[in-house]
């Protein structure tokens, strides 16, 4: 190996490779102390913030029970959250996937009027910060009555110009088209190509779309901040727990390493999926 | 199916029928679009020329809105949310994004691309913050650095830069910790920041690379040049459109900003933003329109700013198609 490398390439080499483990370390490092913390008694922990053999199963048990039974406004617990999360992220992640794809495979594969201006909507809403409509939405949402419900959320999440719709065009133009000419040749309709020839060859890139809308809405704060202050969910029971055990911090890790928990298996699982589909589209404005 | 042989009984010609499937399909998210993006934009500039309460309704004021949001920015007249702070600490972000996580996250990208010693386990470890919850990420950040129970004190303690806790000795650490010192807090949530900031996007720089070809490189190596030299002149052109769209997702998102500094130091003003100040404002009264008029101000210089990255990013080079 040794050979394969000139000097200035081992230096550069070295260098990318002692910044990366550095950065990796510390990730880790604070992934290992706030789940070992999670399981071991306040007062030990108050003690030695570092320790990891003064563990038992009483002080798990005890962790991870106080925080699962904490109700976030005297109202909800943990598991209370975790259906609340499940039903937002099910239906953001479902809207997520459906409507941008619909949009990316019109805009990438049919010739019409209006295909320009859908083109340059996306680079529209990305250059444009429309952060200060916030007040605005917020009126508009109380006004018709949809603050503190699920179908607001949804309501919102149901857009079809995000990001995911640029992830989405680009694939579907990638795609050949001539599968779906011989279909139209033999007599089928546009939904018919659409469903049973285009979308099944954007199976990985669906699944990647799905898994990182999951995970984004599953660690999403700001939307129950603002939107969901009555049905918190996870990401925001979390904090919440914090304001009530500021200084008792297993049992704030316990709540923490749950909802990371989640992520990870999630990840660990389709993480091959993930990195595969992005490399066929790219990410070109 | 249906529909179409329905149409076909009509004698829809292959056109109609294919403007029946794109509108029809587009009509909702077309809606949504200007609804929730054109309408609300609008209405927020319309806002802001007015006045909004419970009592009186609403009252035509001019520009009072924007004169009235400046003199708070600028410190002539005080008050709680709105501050300069929050503006310059912003702002403070894009040169940070630009120029310091931007290139990090390529460096890395190209040392897993390059295969560097333990690629395999980066490319899984280094992408953790993004899959990681920010309350997670900025809860586990704030615990670490507290001075009582956290584990960064002990550690400087160790190398002796840390006083014993007790009093106000305390070495290299601030009186009230990094986060709870106002001279010291903005500058943690911008070692946070490029601390959790190199993750994500490494994503879409490892799989732009996958796709570069071998040849190119072989031959440059070939020629004599160094991995370092082979970055700049072939890998850097040829994702240079990912590098553009990047960044003008980074820079816009500067203006959105704002868990950090709302989980870290619970919103405190000298560690506001932009983000943060308006989202505060929201939740505290939904009527302001003074917040009308920031938004308004807002979007119109950070499209301006956006759009002008774009350009500049987009004259640096001319793209390489491969």
């Amino acid at each position: 190996m040794r050979g394969k490398y000139t000097g200035g390439d081992r230096v550069f080499r070295s260098l990318l490779f002692i910044t990366m483990f550095i950065f990796g370390l510390s990730f880790l490092a604070i992934l290992l102390w706030v789940i070992t913390g999670s399981m071991r008694s306040s007062a030990n922990f108050s003690k030695n913030p570092f320790g990891i053999f003064d563990i038992t199963f009483e002080t798990i048990a005890k962790n991870y029970e106080k925080a699962f039974t904490y109700k976030v406004g005297g109202t909800t617990d943990m598991f209370r959250m975790i259906l609340n999360s499940a039903i937002i992220v099910t239906g953001t992640t479902a809207l997520a996937v459906i409507v941008p794809a619909i949009t990316g495979y019109i805009v990438a594969k049919y010739d019409f009027k209006l295909r320009k201006i859908l083109t340059d909507l996306a680079v529209i809403t990305l250059v444009v910060p429309t952060v200060g409509s916030v007040a605005t939405t917020y009126r508009f949402m109380n006004a018709l009555h949809l603050i503190d419900t699920y179908s607001g959320v949804f309501l919102l999440s149901a857009g079809g110009f995000g990001f995911s719709y640029l992830i989405f065009r680009n694939y579907f133009t990638a795609i050949p088209w001539e599968y779906a000419e011989a279909a139209f040749l033999d007599g089928a309709g546009n939904v018919q190509v659409f469903i049973r020839i285009m979308l099944p060859q954007a199976v990985p890139i669906i699944v990647s779309i799905a898994i990182v809308s999951f995970i984004g809405n599953w660690n999403d704060y700001y939307t129950p901040y603002l939107y969901l202050r009555e049905h918190p969910t996870v990401a925001y029971g979390v904090n919440a727990i914090y304001s009530k055990y500021k200084t008792n911090y297993p049992v704030v890790f316990a709540a923490m390493t749950f909802s990371v928990g989640v992520v990870l298996i999630i990840y660990l699982f389709f993480s091959k999926t993930i990195m595969e589909s992005m490399s066929a589209g790219g990410l070109k404005g | 199916m249906d529909k179409d042989r329905r149409a076909e009984k009509r004698g829809l010609s292959k056109k109609s029928k294919d403007a029946v499937f794109i509108y029809g399909f587009l009509a909702w998210p077309i809606l949504h679009f200007l609804v929730f993006w054109v309408a609300m934009n609008v209405g927020t500039v319309y806002n802001s020329f007015f006045e909004i309460s419970i009592v009186n309704g609403r009252t035509f004021v001019w520009f009072e809105n924007y004169k009235e949001m400046f003199r708070f920015i600028f410190g002539v007249k005080e008050r709680g949310i709105l501050n300069w702070h929050g503006v310059l600490n912003s702002l403070s972000l894009i040169p940070l994004a630009v120029f310091i996580n931007m290139p990090i996250t390529l460096f890395f990208a190209y040392g897993i691309y390059k295969k560097v010693f333990g690629y395999k386990v980066f490319r899984t470890v280094l992408f953790l913050p993004a899959i990681v919850s920010t309350v997670v990420l900025c809860l586990a950040f704030r615990l670490a650095l507290d001075s009582q129970k956290g584990i960064i004190v002990p550690i400087l303690r160790l190398f002796g830069l840390a006083g014993d806790g007790s009093g106000y000795d305390t070495g290299v650490v601030p009186v009230g910790g990094w986060l709870g010192n106002d001279e010291t807090m903005w500058g943690a949530i911008l070692v946070f920041s490029v601390w959790t900031g190199v993750s994500g996007n490494i994503i879409y720089f490892t799989s732009s690379m996958a796709r570069f070809p071998e040849s190119v490189f072989e031959s440059a190596k070939i020629d004599g040049a160094t991995e370092l030299r082979q970055f700049f002149s072939i890998a850097l052109p040829m994702i240079w459109p990912t590098v553009t769209t990047m960044t003008i997702t980074l820079v816009a998102a500067v203006f959105s900003w704002f868990m950090p500094s709302l989980l870290l130091t619970d919103g405190a003003d000298r560690a506001t933003t932009i983000g943060l100040m308006i989202t505060q404002t929201v939740v505290v009264d939904e009527n302001s329109t003074v917040i009308c008029a920031f938004g308004v101000i807002v979007a119109v210089f950070g499209a301006a700013l956006i759009l002008s990255v774009r350009k500049l990013m987009e004259k640096l080079t001319t793209e390489v198609e491969y």
